[in-house]
């Protein structure tokens, strides 16, 4: 891997470069994360696609965090994309690295400041002026039922059969949909573990693969309920929300989108299997596709059934 | 002539590297992946057979039960291969969500149970290989 990366960002800075630590980061599931030291001190991420996994794409989480950033919203500044494969056989880009003091990715503990903090920023995300930039896949209205087709054709994709919970659930989805108030750039997998901080504040926001146009209500219950659920319990998460920046998650908000983001989950989980069985036969996608992809059908029925 | 079952294979494999590889391993990306195998060489040596059969035979006859469900009657399977089944069940219970009446509610009533059982009988087979996922391993 050493020798063409190097060559590659060579090309890029323009330049030789020697890479002097290369360094695999043990987190993440849907892409290897490596950190990279060049010789000239510059200190990089390359974040490799996986074969798939997740249905996610490379190229749109480049361009949206790249237009984040050009928005002001803290996020690691991307360098350059290789969108073809040609170079390490999946897709990739490299961003700068970013210093913080954030804990392991698997440590859900949150400062009392940083928590606060992390949901003002979040709520700034779904509050920026776009300025035209992150474009939604339709006109913005339909965001959420674009979404729930999105993840269903993710599902029938990858699934060599149906799965009867899932056409329910696309169903009850639609069925229920709340009306979009307003269009906002979701994060779509926010909370502890997907951004980092200096103790007291947000640094950057991580993990973009997911972000898309669509409402904010999917990020709330996101970190209510599933990545922020071992860092406080749901009513603490509501309370401090409404405190901070004046959003209340209603009961129904927490099963609507409950059941929307195991669907979104469910449907991703199952690309994994589909990768075990082709590009990537780690033991991790075999188990993201069994276990955890059931363990989040199972939810999400309970939701839909009421 | 004698050889191994597949769980004496798989057990074999999971005592390997648990015992043999794992505590020659630094990096913890290969930690990782060592004690998410050990998880994944469990779950293949213990995973009952035939599932997919079973179910399917058991889904069948849950829809020839219900023929005379309109939404039932709407959506036939095209045969009994697993692929026609659960298309089929898939397509009532989807139909089901839209059908507040006596039809919808004998879906969620008969068919939907029948559905998740089976998903909670798979999955508390497959459940077991969290913790491993999570890098926790059984001394």
């Amino acid at each position: 891997m050493i020798e063409p990366l190097q060559t590659w960002l060579a090309e890029q800075v323009g330049r030789p470069v020697a890479i002097v630590t290369l360094r695999r980061i043990a987190t993440g599931h849907s892409r290897a994360m490596w950190f990279v030291e060049l010789d000239d001190g510059q200190r990089l991420v390359v974040r490799v696609e996986q074969g798939g996994v997740f249905g996610t794409s490379t190229v749109d989480e480049f361009e949206l965090m790249r237009a984040a950033a050009e928005l002001g919203v803290p996020v690691a500044p991307v360098r350059w994309l290789e969108p073809t494969g040609r170079v390490l056989g999946q897709p990739f880009f490299a961003m700068d690295f970013v210093e913080s003091a954030s804990a392991q990715r698997e440590d859900r503990t949150l400062p009392d400041d940083v928590a606060t903090d992390f949901i003002r920023r979040l709520h700034e995300l779904h509050s920026v002026d776009r300025q035209g930039r992150v474009q939604p896949a339709d006109a913005g209205t339909n965001a959420t039922d674009t979404q729930i087709d999105r993840w269903a054709g993710i599902y029938r994709a990858a699934s060599p059969v149906a799965l009867p919970l899932l056409d329910e659930a696309e169903a009850w989805l639609h069925r229920h949909v709340p009306e979009l108030a307003q269009a906002a750039i979701v994060h779509g997998d926010p909370g502890p573990g997907n951004f980092l901080h200096d103790g007291a504040a947000v640094v950057a926001f991580t993990d973009w693969e997911f972000a898309h146009i669509g409402d904010p209500m999917e990020d709330w219950v996101y970190l209510i309920s599933m990545r922020g659920a071992r860092t406080m319990t749901a009513d603490r998460w509501r309370q401090l929300i409404t405190d901070t920046v004046g959003v209340d998650v209603t009961d129904w908000d927490l099963r609507y989108w409950g059941a929307f983001n195991f669907f979104k989950g469910a449907c991703a989980n199952l690309t994994c299997l589909q990768v075990f069985g082709g590009p990537n036969p780690a033991p991790n996608m075999a188990i993201i596709g069994t276990a955890l992809q059931q363990t989040f059908m199972r939810n999400l029925a309970q939701l839909v059934a009421g | 002539m004698p050889e191994p079952s597949d769980a004496e294979l798989w057990h074999g494999v999971e005592h390997t590297v648990h015992r043999v590889l794992l505590p020659h391993i630094d990096d913890d990306w290969a930690r990782a992946a060592a004690v998410q195998l050990i998880g994944l060489a469990r779950y293949a040596s213990t995973r009952t057979a035939g599932r997919v059969d079973r179910n399917v035979a058991e889904l069948i006859g849950v829809l020839d039960s219900l023929a005379d469900n309109p939404i039932v009657a709407d959506h036939r399977r095209a045969s009994d291969s697993p692929s026609d089944v659960f298309a089929a069940v898939a397509s009532v219970m989807a139909a089901a969500v839209d059908d507040d009446g006596v039809a919808g509610d004998e879906i969620r009533r008969t068919l939907r149970p029948v559905v998740t059982r089976q998903l909670d009988d798979e999955l508390a087979e497959t459940s077991a290989m969290i913790p491993f996922f999570r890098g926790q391993i059984d001394d």
